[in-house]
């Protein structure tokens, strides 16, 4: 089967959503969506997406290790992008985690 | 109101579709999706919460109705007669967890190699395992085919397009069903579809 991006992906990827979402969180009176309550589950997922794209086009702007254009144009890549990030994460959180045991206990 | 199970693929699958033939942006905007079909223009839209009530009562009801007229076996039942038939729906997920394993393997991989072509082998592989893992789910899906949950999920999809499928008339929309009778009694089947595609990206649970 033919890959085809995923559109609320794409949408909350472009220029124009990201500007968006940059203004609403600015309480600037720019809206995401025409209603301010009752999200569906497809606007609660579309946030997510722009938040996450918010943290990659931040990554990308920082030099963060694997990221790069080419990782942003390309979903699988973006995808493959996360998972090294989320993993990541968990790695620091369980060090953060020992360190601070280590500080209580002493070892 | 219970949650609707869509797997990811299906849901990619219906907004693929939604994009071929109409914007999405608009959708997410105002949670409402405007289509042509023939001469006339139709839209779905998020139920208003009174209708949601409606549509929680009537599943609730419906249950009750299909309990009663026996005959109907839940999930959990059919998982059982399957095993009993040698069908292990078990080995099925174990499937899918080891496929899910080999995809986020091949990702890690991917991010750490330059070689374009190389990269590119790899992305098919994921993609691969991606339509690997969907065709089980759907092979699970219709093991499960009929039961309760699945009977009861037809019943909500069709009595919400009850509710939210309305006709442009001037500059007003009125609904398309006088009640969900007609609904059910229509051969409008073209129209049904689409708007049920529709309807569910709309009303999708659980990502």
């Amino acid at each position: 089967m033919a890959f085809k991006p995923n559109p609320i992906r794409t949408l909350a990827k472009s220029n124009k959503w990201q500007t968006i979402y940059y203004h609403s969180r600015n309480s600037s009176g720019v809206k995401v969506f025409e209603n301010n309550s009752d999200l569906s589950e497809i606007q609660i997922i579309f946030l997510q997406w722009l938040e996450i794209y918010r943290n990659l086009y931040q990554d990308l702007a920082i030099g963060e290790e694997f990221m790069s254009k080419e990782v942003l144009e390309n979903e699988i890549l973006t995808d493959a992008y996360l998972l090294h990030k989320q993993k990541k994460n968990k790695k620091r959180k369980s060090k953060t985690k020992k360190t601070r045991k280590g500080l209580v206990f002493g070892t | 109101m219970e949650k609707k199970t869509l797997d990811k693929e299906t849901l990619a699958r219906r907004l693929a579709q939604l994009e071929d033939e109409l914007q999405i942006e608009p959708l997410i905007r105002d949670n409402k999706i405007e289509f042509p079909h023939k001469k006339s223009t139709f839209r779905v839209r998020k139920p208003k919460v009174g209708e949601s009530l409606e549509l929680n009562q009537k599943r609730a009801e419906q249950k009750i109705i299909l309990l009663k007229r026996g005959n109907i076996q839940t999930k959990k039942q059919i998982i059982a007669l399957l095993e009993k038939e040698g069908v292990d729906l078990g080995a099925l997920e174990k499937k899918m967890i080891t496929l899910q394993k080999k995809h986020d393997n091949l990702l890690d991989k991917m991010l750490k190699i330059e070689d374009k072509n190389v990269r590119a082998k790899l992305e098919q592989q994921v993609l691969d395992i991606r339509d690997e893992k969907n065709l089980l789910s759907m092979e699970k899906n219709d093991y499960l085919e009929g039961s309760l949950e699945q009977q009861l999920d037809a019943f909500s999809n069709s009595y919400l397009l009850f509710l939210t499928l309305e006709e442009k008339i001037k500059k007003g929309w009125k609904r398309v069903f006088g009640s969900y009778e007609e609904l059910k009694n229509s051969d409008n089947l073209d129209l049904l579809y689409k708007a049920s595609n529709y309807s569910q990206v709309l009303s999708y649970y659980g990502i």
